[in-house]
């Protein structure tokens, strides 16, 4: 392998990563707050991707620009979320809990099938083939945009969770649930707000992915297990962990993609999961207890 | 058979069934498949429902069983008296080395779903690119236009039941005999709470590890009768993600508390599936009317059908052996 | 008096808080000792350490003159030490007697020999007419006393017992204390973690005082409760 080739995986490895952090972010929110994984994540992200391309292929909206519309409307959805099932997660034992996240995830998946058929769909605007050279490597536009909104959400994210009341609430209820609402928190409003956020994520993420990338009904459970991947890696429920977590599966990817294969590409991030249970399982135990 | 009443009425049941399907090939295809997934569901249970550790990479196991046959009968001619206990070998030994990792660390809950899911997946890609196994086309096996009993080679679909009840029963029975013994109180003790468990002597790790080496078994089990069965195996019916799915659906909607009540959830689900994919408009509609009821009876019905059937009659038994008492007393 | 338990210079930290530092102490067989102390001192992480639930940072502890620091609780339980935990939680979906059977298994891998095993310990302990009950339904006292039971399947010489008092009433106190004072007749030696000074004095003959996860004093109960330290600690943990 050529280091021009190199240089290209590590470069698309980072954008990959500004991207799939934005994904996991929301994952490990809704955990860290409500203790419940939710295996239907990658099926919003979907959704959002789809929202995007029928902006672009029936209104002729930029994909851009259908982030202002498509992200209310993943918050909408989080919200309907907790409500109809997350709420009644919180009662249930834990297999019961990824039992239901399960089936809404089958759910949407199927139903999507019958709406959208299984063909892929992408965004093919003029900038999809324009590309950027910077220096030996050529960035696509589109990455370079993705991963530019990524990383200014992902900033904004941050600030609201340390700095404000909002996040203040947030953590506090993330710490103890019981504690908090004796506090006079509404603890039913910061879960529902808290789902809405961390769906509301891939309002933004989901347009500019259909831009780099096919959607079809099944593309969301592969984000899913990604996004799994690389919240256990940072430890589940944590922020930064999780932006660490992206930069490790998105870089080892892009390069085991240019090295090997797209197929061996596609198994990266479980070898980086079960490589992680062999030499530092504490990283992952550590948060287990409590975040 | 008082130490097997469970296994002896499935048997009954069993056989009452087999009996109604036979002459009917479609009818004995959906009780053949109500059997393999039943078996499959009751196997997965014996670790999440009775040891509280919820495998989403069973499918590995029912891959390795199902890949034995195929490339042993296709590549080099072998009998299933070697494929068979080849693929259930090495399935026990993939579960004993997953095992030992994923124990040593204590990972529990989400942490060993996630785990054994991630070991799965590298399984279906791995076998996705290999070339020796057919690669995602999968492999197609050589079949003969007359029956070879050797090679469990039948036209007829009643021999195919007649294995996989056997395999069924067998299974059923096995897990009320180690109900009953050590073994059992030990899985129940770990579900609930491992740590107090092992301050009563309990081998946490070596228990669990034989829990998951058991369910492995079985299912490979499963995996090599359904190669021989259909004669075809690729990786998206035998290894993948939906297929771990499945038996967690049948568990949920049977009942995870009860060693048959992912029979009783494959017996409702499978064969209504099953007509609803062959015979409905709307492609898929199984899967969806699966999805809802996973998604609704997991929060709302959390102990499954059969559970709630069990949990209802107990309370009444309750009820009546306390007013024979409160009789005796006034 | 031979040494039953040898505790030798053991500390316990997790990351830079030291739980446990330098603890010593030595219990002999048929004796009830105590491990006192106010909230937060490390009496839990102690019991842990012993029972095997926690590993030490240094130290050793031998039991009846074997090392078993470092083995894994089930071993540490086969080997003669049994613990109870101060949130009592039988197991569920189990009756009482199946509760005893799990720890009874420890001993006798028949499961008819098992049932006897726990059967003969409920009628010990009182508890046979709740024998077939489901664990869940039993209150607090009972509770308590299942976890004895269980402990007590698993035929101990050493029985660790975690705060066994706690929100019981005065007259279920009494009944606890006089269980426990029946034990070391049948050969049992107790560690008690207890915060009642009364309760000590009465069972207890000798006791080691933990402050800040140190050896604050040890020797007669009557004499270190006189310890103006002890009183100090006991008095500096009321006012804060």
């Amino acid at each position: 392998m050529s280091f021009e080739i190199f240089l290209q995986a590590i470069v698309g490895g980072l954008a990959n990563a500004a991207l799939y952090a934005l994904i996991a972010v929301g994952l490990t929110l809704v955990f860290g707050v409500m203790r419940i994984i939710n295996f239907a994540h990658g099926e919003f992200l979907m959704i959002a991707m789809y929202a995007g391309y029928f902006a672009w292929s029936l209104l002729g909206i930029d994909p851009i620009v259908a982030i202002a519309l498509v992200t209310p409307v993943l918050m909408v959805l989080g919200a309907l979320l907790y409500s109809s099932v997350m709420r009644f997660a919180l009662r249930v034992p834990e297999i019961n809990q990824m039992a239901a996240t399960l089936g809404l995830s089958l759910l949407l998946q199927h139903l999507a099938l019958v709406a959208f058929t299984g063909d892929n769909m992408l965004v093919t605007q003029a900038r999809a083939i324009a590309g950027v050279e910077l220096g030996p490597v050529v960035v696509q536009v589109n990455q370079l945009i993705a991963c530019g909104i990524s990383i200014v959400l992902l900033g904004a994210l941050y600030v609201v969770l340390q700095r404000t009341d909002f996040g203040l609430i947030m953590r506090a209820v993330a710490q103890s649930r019981d504690g908090a609402a004796l506090s006079g928190i509404d603890v039913t409003g910061v879960y529902k707000w808290a789902v809405a956020v961390g769906i509301g994520t891939l309002g933004v993420a989901g347009p500019l992915l259909v831009s780099l990338l096919y959607v079809n009904p099944h593309v969301g459970a592969l984000f899913t297990l990604k996004a799994f991947v690389i919240v256990i890696l940072g430890g589940l429920g944590s922020f930064t962990g999780a932006l660490v977590g992206a930069l490790v599966v998105g870089l080892a990817e892009s390069i085991a993609g240019a090295w090997f294969s797209a197929s061996i590409a596609a198994a990266v991030p479980f070898v980086i999961l079960i490589l992680i249970l062999l030499t530092r399982p504490e990283g992952l135990m550590n948060r287990s207890v409590r975040a | 058979m008082s130490n097997f009443r469970t296994a002896t009425i499935v048997a009954g049941v069993l056989l009452v069934a087999f009996a109604a399907v036979s002459g009917d090939r479609y009818f004995m295809d959906i009780f053949i498949f109500t059997c393999f997934y039943g078996t499959l569901a009751v196997c997965w249970n014996m670790m999440a429902g009775l040891t509280g550790l919820m495998s989403l990479g069973h499918a590995l196991f029912v891959g390795i069983g199902a890949y034995s046959v195929a490339w042993g009968l296709s590549v080099h001619g072998w009998s299933p008296l070697v494929t068979w206990p080849l693929g259930v070998g090495l399935a026990v030994a993939a579960a004993a080395a997953i095992g030992m990792l994923c124990f040593r660390y204590g990972l529990r809950g989400y942490f060993f779903a996630i785990a054994t899911l991630a070991f799965g997946e590298v399984a279906f890609f791995t076998v996705s690119a290999t070339e020796a196994l057919g690669r995602s086309d999968g492999m197609i096996m050589p079949i003969s236009a007359e029956d070879i009993p050797g090679q469990l080679q039948f036209f007829e679909k009643w021999p195919y039941a007649l294995i996989i009840m056997t395999i069924l029963i067998g299974t059923i029975a096995i897990g009320e005999a180690l109900m009953k013994s050590r073994t059992g109180y030990y899985w129940r003790a770990l579900r609930d709470n491992e740590q107090a468990a092992e301050a009563l002597g309990v081998n946490a790790r070596a228990f669990k590890l034989r829990c998951f080496m058991l369910s492995a078994g079985i299912s490979a089990l499963c995996g090599a009768f359904y190669a021989n069965y259909v004669a075809f195996v690729d990786p998206r019916s035998v290894l993948g993600v939906e297929l771990s799915i499945q038996m967690l659906v049948y568990s949920i909607v049977g009942g995870m508390s009860l060693l048959w009540g992912p029979l009783i959830g494959a017996a409702v689900l499978v064969p209504f599936s099953i007509l609803l994919r062959d015979y409905s408009a709307i492609p898929g509609s199984d899967i969806v009317v699966y999805a809802v009821l996973l998604a609704v009876l997991a929060l709302v019905l959390p102990q499954g059908i059969a559970g709630w059937f069990v949990a209802r009659w107990q309370r009444r038994r309750l009820a009546r052996r306390a007013s024979r008492t409160a009789e005796v007393v006034s | 008096m031979t040494s039953l338990l040898e505790v030798q210079r053991v500390s316990k930290s997790f990351g830079g808080l030291h739980a446990l530092s330098d603890v010593s102490f030595e219990v002999g067989a048929g004796e009830i000792f105590a491990v006192i102390g106010p909230n937060g001192a490390g009496k839990t992480t102690l019991f842990n350490c012993l029972a095997g639930a926690a590993t030490l940072t240094s130290g050793a502890i031998r039991l009846g003159g074997q090392r078993i620091d470092g083995r894994p609780p089930h071993e540490i339980c086969r080997r003669g030490l049994a613990r109870t935990f101060q949130l009592v939680k039988p197991f569920r979906g189990m009756t009482v007697l199946e509760n005893v059977k799990v720890a009874a298994f420890s001993r006798y891998p028949s499961t008819k020999q098992a049932t006897a095993a726990a059967r003969a310990v409920l009628d010990r302990i009182g508890m046979a007419g709740l024998a077939e009950h489901d664990a869940e339904t039993l209150n607090v006292a009972q509770l308590r006393q299942l976890e004895i039971a269980r402990a007590l399947a698993t035929e101990p010489q050493l029985l660790l017992l975690d705060e066994m008092l706690a929100g019981l009433t005065p007259t279920e106190s009494t009944a606890m204390c006089e269980r426990i004072r029946q034990l070391p007749r049948a050969g049992i030696a107790v560690i008690v973690v207890e915060h009642s000074i009364p309760v000590v004095t009465s069972l207890c003959a000798r006791a080691v005082v933990l402050c800040f996860g140190k050896v604050l004093t040890q020797g007669s109960t009557c004499e270190v409760i006189a310890n103006p330290r002890v009183q100090e600690a006991y008095l500096g943990n009321a006012q804060s």
